[in-house]
């Protein structure tokens, strides 16, 4: 009996794509990273004879595979494109879109960090700043904005900020979710813009007791194409972000620099905007101790900010009314050991944290 | 090495494909014994030895029941091979219930072995068994060849989910066995969609199990759905990786049995359990329930068959309680139908008879999926509301809706549905024709989507591994 046509053709056809794949993915070289991913990628693990017997090795191996797998982004692209439109989940990976927007759940509320991260604050206040003016304020994420109405599991954003209350008694809270909106956040990253932060800053100098210098901001410095740490997560076409870098005379008179080491630094460092994570324009990067002194401040203030990245954009701003602003990461430095870098006398004190840091609060120290 | 990986797909099943049909048909057996050997090695490198050993075994048993046939010794010899099977089986996998429960027990403080599960000992163990039992029934005749011998052993398509193939099934294909182009498209067809069934279906819906074990509330709905979640998500997985394991055995030339049969859609427990795991259903039978009596007996002693077949039958699943509690669930139940339900349960309306099997099927893998008895029984509670949860979050409510979509798929592609529907349509000669071009890119377009999925996330975990 004569053979089918497609009995040949399926073995043909779906042989010849497996052996094409492998005959691809054995010639393509290795990457080194992946810039969507914004992550390095594992490279071939080496053998040795060691390696025979541990079933770890042929774990990384396919580790490897699917890190250097040919058209990967594509490949992810793909997959997101069948769950949204073939199974029609309203997510990928906890990735999901609303009006051009892409957002990551961040859910459920983890109360111990909370409770951490109000604990820790309370014991920096006790530790370092007696009888400074201490504030302190929570930047919502995304989420807050849309995810109630769209039907997204979100964090009881009340609730959470009832625990921080409850933890923290040596300062004054300010309620800054009504300063932004999700338009002012960049669409493929969770980061607010800092064209977007004008608001917020209005507010805080009105809390903080300061009187805004009157000088508008200009553009300095325009950046398109921006893929934000979403972008490629979400493996979906999106449109991408302008990063826009404000300035004025002022500003432009400010000088940055490192207190542990005493180097310079720019505020903005331009030449961040073409490496893998283009947000590291603000001053080159998240590092641990940054102070920004403003020679045309008019005042004698001076405000410490303890933060996470969503300050750094704020900082240049707000510099704008003291005479130094020094900005301090938990996340790279322990609060144990401030007292090296830092003259705690009678600064200005303000802890701003994001909600994501918030409700992962054990990478503070 | 797992069939729905990177590295089988594009390295392992085309290279094999290559040297297979490159070699004479006399070293057919020994390439495949080589890539078996070395799939098992990417897994499990330590535990090789285990398998060649119990492959051994099952070779020197079989030739030395044979050499000894109609002497005390045969009968010596089928003990040892069993004593040695079910040994492995024990302490790799039962050693450590066993000290945990006798620790319970006699307040003890015995410590646990460290020992790690072998992946598909209980498969190769039961097929390694059927042989040397066979054997020694002299139902069939005993292999010389031991490299052939312990290529049925490693087999890879089946060698650790199963089917269960008995020797007997495949023993005239490793002997000699045709190859077609027909044989491989088959192949490739139910690879193909067995691939399909678990990285698109199954690891989806596994997904809805994490986001319950990992839920901020719980809540009646999210008992519900992560019930229905796991009991599709345990079919396509198990089911697919059959698929997969038939399929590839078909591309070598070899005719694995069928390990399911649209399960979901029998009207009693019984029918169930001749649709599920058929080849371990099989194996219980051939080996443990007919040589007990099977059901030529007075109730008493078909009670106790029942009950030990089933007892096994859990256990064989998992060295916890959790198993054996659904194990003698199942018993009781075929049980009740036999001796209580008898020919009336067709007299039952046709929903209802669905409807109960799907209910007790369901609340079995409520079971079967806990981490333990306790857990088990509170999520059953749960989902009848004992524990005083609400009744729905916002959380459960955007599960059901995000998951809804591939639940409903998963519900309907359980049916012979689809696969008749399929097959009415293969009937019109337009799509006969049609098909000669559709086919070869729709399984090209299927490897693609699990491609895509496989890139995307790294997991992948087949749940009868653990078994």
């Amino acid at each position: 009996m004569k053979t089918p046509f497609k009995h040949i053709a399926v073995p043909v056809v779906f042989i010849g794509f497996l052996l094409l794949g492998m005959a691809v993915n054995i010639i393509t070289p290795a990457r080194e990273l992946s810039e969507v991913e914004r992550r390095p990628l594992i490279q071939f693990p080496s053998w040795s004879f060691d390696t025979l017997f541990d079933s770890e090795y042929y774990a990384s191996l396919e580790k490897y595979a699917l890190d250097q797998f040919v058209l990967r982004d594509r490949m992810r692209s793909i997959n997101a494109h069948t769950r949204r439109h073939l199974f029609f989940q309203r997510d990928v990976n906890d990735i999901y879109l609303i009006d051009d927007h892409i957002l990551s759940m961040e859910y459920p509320l983890n109360e111990s960090s909370i409770i951490h991260a109000g604990t820790l604050i309370e014991t920096i206040i006790d530790n370092h700043l007696n009888g400074h003016d201490i504030h302190y304020g929570v930047i919502p994420d995304k989420n807050y904005f849309v995810a109630p109405q769209n039907g997204y599991p979100h964090i009881d954003y009340r609730h959470m900020i009832e625990l921080l209350h409850a933890h923290i008694e040596g300062a004054e809270y300010i309620d800054l979710k009504d300063t932004i909106e999700l338009d002012d956040f960049f669409r493929t990253d969770h980061h607010l813009r800092q064209d977007g932060l004008i608001n917020m800053r209005s507010v805080l100098f009105e809390h903080l007791g300061i009187n805004p210098p009157d000088a508008p901001h200009r553009i300095h410095h325009e950046h398109a194409g921006f893929k934000g740490s979403y972008y490629g997560q979400a493996a979906l076409p999106v449109n991408k972000d302008t990063i826009r870098l404000l300035s004025n005379d002022m500003i432009d008179a400010m000088h940055a620099y490192d207190p542990t080491s005493g180097e310079t630094v720019d505020i903005y460092d331009l030449e961040a905007l073409n490496g893998i994570d283009p947000y590291n324009v603000f001053f080159g990067g998240q590092h641990a101790i940054r102070r920004i002194e403003n020679p045309n401040a008019t005042n004698d203030e001076d405000l410490v900010i303890f933060g996470d990245s969503y300050s750094t954009a704020l900082a240049p701003l707000l510099a704008e009314g003291y005479r130094s602003l020094t900005l301090i990461d938990l996340r790279f430095v322990s609060h144990e050991t401030l007292d090296q870098h830092i003259d705690f006398t009678d600064q200005t004190v303000l802890f701003l944290y994001s909600v994501p840091i918030l409700n992962d609060s054990y990478m503070l120290s | 090495m797992v069939f729905s990986s990177v590295n089988f797909l594009y390295y392992f099943l085309p290279l094999l494909l290559i040297v297979y049909f490159a070699v004479p048909s006399r070293a057919k057996n020994l390439v495949l014994f080589v890539f078996s050997i070395a799939f098992y090695f990417y897994g499990e490198p330590l535990y090789t030895v285990l398998l060649i050993g119990a492959s051994l075994s099952g070779y020197v048993h079989g030739r030395l029941i044979d050499y000894y046939r109609g002497t005390p010794r045969a009968k010596g010899f089928l003990i040892s091979s069993i004593v040695v099977g079910i040994g492995l089986l024990g302490f790799f996998k039962y050693a450590n219930f066993f000290i945990e429960n006798i620790n319970v027990i006699f307040d003890s403080q015995l410590g646990l072995l460290r020992v790690i599960l072998p992946i598909g000992i209980s498969f190769y163990t039961f097929q390694v068994l059927s042989y040397t039992i066979d054997v020694y029934r002299g139902e069939v005749a005993v292999h010389r060849n031991a490299l052939d011998f312990m290529t049925y052993v490693a087999l890879f398509p089946q060698l650790i989910a199963g089917p269960i193939v008995r020797y007997e099934t495949i023993e005239h294909q490793l002997k000699g066995r045709t190859h077609s182009f027909s044989d491989l498209y088959y192949g490739i067809r139910r690879f193909a969609v067995g691939l399909g069934k678990k990285v698109l279906i199954a690891n989806t819906l596994a997904e809805v199990v994490v986001h319950f074990n990992h839920a901020d509330q719980a809540s009646i709905l999210f008992y519900w759905l992560a019930a229905i979640a796991f009991m599709l998500q345990i079919y396509y997985d198990f089911s697919g990786y059959s698929d997969m394991a038939i399929g590839l055995g078909r591309m070598f030339g070899f005719r694995f049995p069928e390990n399911f049969n649209y399960p979901y859609v029998a009207k009693s427990v019984t029918e169930f359990w001749r649709r599920w795991h058929i080849s371990l259903g099989m194996w219980f039978r051939r080996y443990v329930y007919i040589p007990l009596g099977g059901n030529r007996v007075n109730v008493l002693k078909l009670l106790r068959n029942i009950l030990i077949v089933w007892f096994l039958t859990g256990f064989w699943h998992g060295a916890a309680w959790n198993f054996i509690v659904w194990g003698v669930l199942y018993g009781v139940l075929l049980l009740f139908e036999k001796l209580v339900l008898k020919e009336n349960i067709s007299r039952i309306p046709v929903p209802l008879r669905h409807g109960y099997v799907l209910f007790v099927v369901l609340i079995g893998f409520v079971l079967f999926n806990a981490g333990s008895l306790s857990e088990g029984l509170e999520n059953i509670q749960g989902m009848f509301g004992l524990l005083g949860v609400p009744l729905a979050t916002g959380e459960s409510i955007y599960y059901l809706r995000s998951y809804g979509v591939v639940i409903l798929l998963a519900c309907i592609g359980s049916t012979p549905l689809i696969a008749n529907t399929v097959k009415g349509l293969r009937n019109h000669a337009f799509m006969i024709r049609l098909s000669d071009y559709l086919e070869p890119a729709a399984y090209v377009f299927l490897i693609v989507m699990v491609t895509a999925n496989l890139v995307d996330g790294s997991f992948n975990p087949f749940i009868y591994f653990r078994f």
